[in-house]
């Protein structure tokens, strides 16, 4: 507390070192709640190999155990991302990428229910295979975690850009507030608070993982949901 | 591995949001021998699968999109008393931990290992109904 006298500095420093503090329990709390369930689901998976039944069973397993590899990688990319270290960007060169197969396989990844329907021509924008990857599973993953509707996928091809919309009917819709905080680091709004376990990391990375190959990641309100657009060189 | 305890006339409700962890916990309860009698993916279809199965146990994931497992617990309490509630959860800080002993409920952190997770469900699923609730 501040006695008559004290610099104004300090306890805006205190105030600082307390926020820092809170962050640093939400970050670790959050992130050890998302590296939980991958890990605990894999490690499950490989001891029900043992005793799986059938082939069917065993493919399954393997096929669940690689899924949630796949989001304990792109989790540390995120957290790497996030912090700015970039030495995990990849290290390919941009090509002409077919959007579709990457959206169905990212759809199967983030654990979407049923096929995902992609509206639209197949489209292939100047991106690495692997950055286009991660925006999809981000975004894809948003839409899973945060709507209680069906999601739906548009593919667009401009002139100079292809633009992938996502389409999300979610249970409480996010005030113009929190659409203009959305891609700031560790920001969660009240809807994704109650949604449950989430970051406030998966906008924010895939915007600027976008923003390197030259693309934008946007999010408007629609109707009863939200649509986040991936725009992306042609 | 044939189990040390009598599962094979327990039915079990799994309540969570991640298919991979509900595909997971099916196959590991039936290799326990328990009978998986429903799947739910948020609270509000835990509260519905109960009322409509009525099993002995509902794991129950706390934190789900829409109606969480603890929006869930008051519901569930009302409509089926004699099933008992086992929280299910990758992490659980103060607070959980505090309300779930104040409502008696026990509380499992998520493991691969479902040991834990089997032994709980034998003691409250074996036990006469009126002993069940909290």
């Amino acid at each position: 507390m501040r006695t008559d006298g004290e610099p104004l500095e300090r306890e805006q420093a205190a105030m600082s070192l307390a926020d820092v503090d809170a962050i640093r329990r939400r970050v670790l709390n959050v992130v050890g709640h998302s590296l939980r369930t991958p890990v605990t689901t894999i490690a499950g998976m490989a001891g029900a190999l043992v005793d799986a039944p059938d082939d069917e069973t065993r493919a399954a397993l393997v096929e669940g155990i690689a899924r949630n590899a796949q989001r304990l990688e792109n989790l540390l990319d995120g957290l790497l991302l996030a912090a700015g270290v970039t030495t995990a960007l990849p290290v390919d060169e941009a090509v002409a990428t077919s959007v579709r197969p990457i959206l169905e396989e990212s759809w199967r990844v983030v654990g979407g229910e049923g096929d995902l329907v992609v509206d639209g021509p197949d489209a292939a924008p100047l991106v690495r295979a692997s950055t286009l990857r991660q925006i999809a599973e981000f975004v894809l993953d948003n839409a899973v975690k945060y709507g209680d509707g069906p999601t739906t996928v548009t593919v667009e091809r401009t002139p100079d850009q292809v633009l992938i919309r996502v389409a999300s009917t979610g249970h409480v819709l996010p005030t113009d507030d929190e659409l203009e905080h959305a891609f700031e680091l560790l920001y969660r709004g009240e809807h994704a608070v109650t949604a449950g376990p989430g970051m406030g990391l998966g906008l924010f990375v895939a915007r600027q993982l976008a923003r390197i190959e030259g693309g934008e990641v946007t999010l408007t309100r629609a109707g009863e949901g939200v649509v986040v657009t991936v725009a992306l060189q042609a | 591995v044939t189990p040390a305890y009598e599962t094979r006339a327990i039915r079990v409700v799994i309540a969570d949001d991640e298919p991979d962890v509900r595909v997971l916990l099916r196959m590991q309860l039936q290799q326990k021998g328990f009978d998986v009698v429903g799947e739910a993916v948020d609270g509000r279809e835990a509260v519905d699968v109960c009322v409509e199965e009525m099993p002995d146990v509902v794991v129950l994931d706390l934190l789900m999109p829409g109606t969480n497992g603890f929006e869930a617990i008051p519901a569930m309490r009302r409509k089926c008393p004699t099933v008992a509630i086992i929280a299910y959860t990758a992490v659980a800080g103060e607070f959980v931990r505090q309300e779930m002993s104040r409502m008696r409920i026990p509380l499992l952190l998520k493991s691969g290992n479902v040991d834990a997770l089997a032994s709980k469900i034998v003691e409250l699923g074996a036990g006469p109904p009126e002993n069940r609730g909290g």
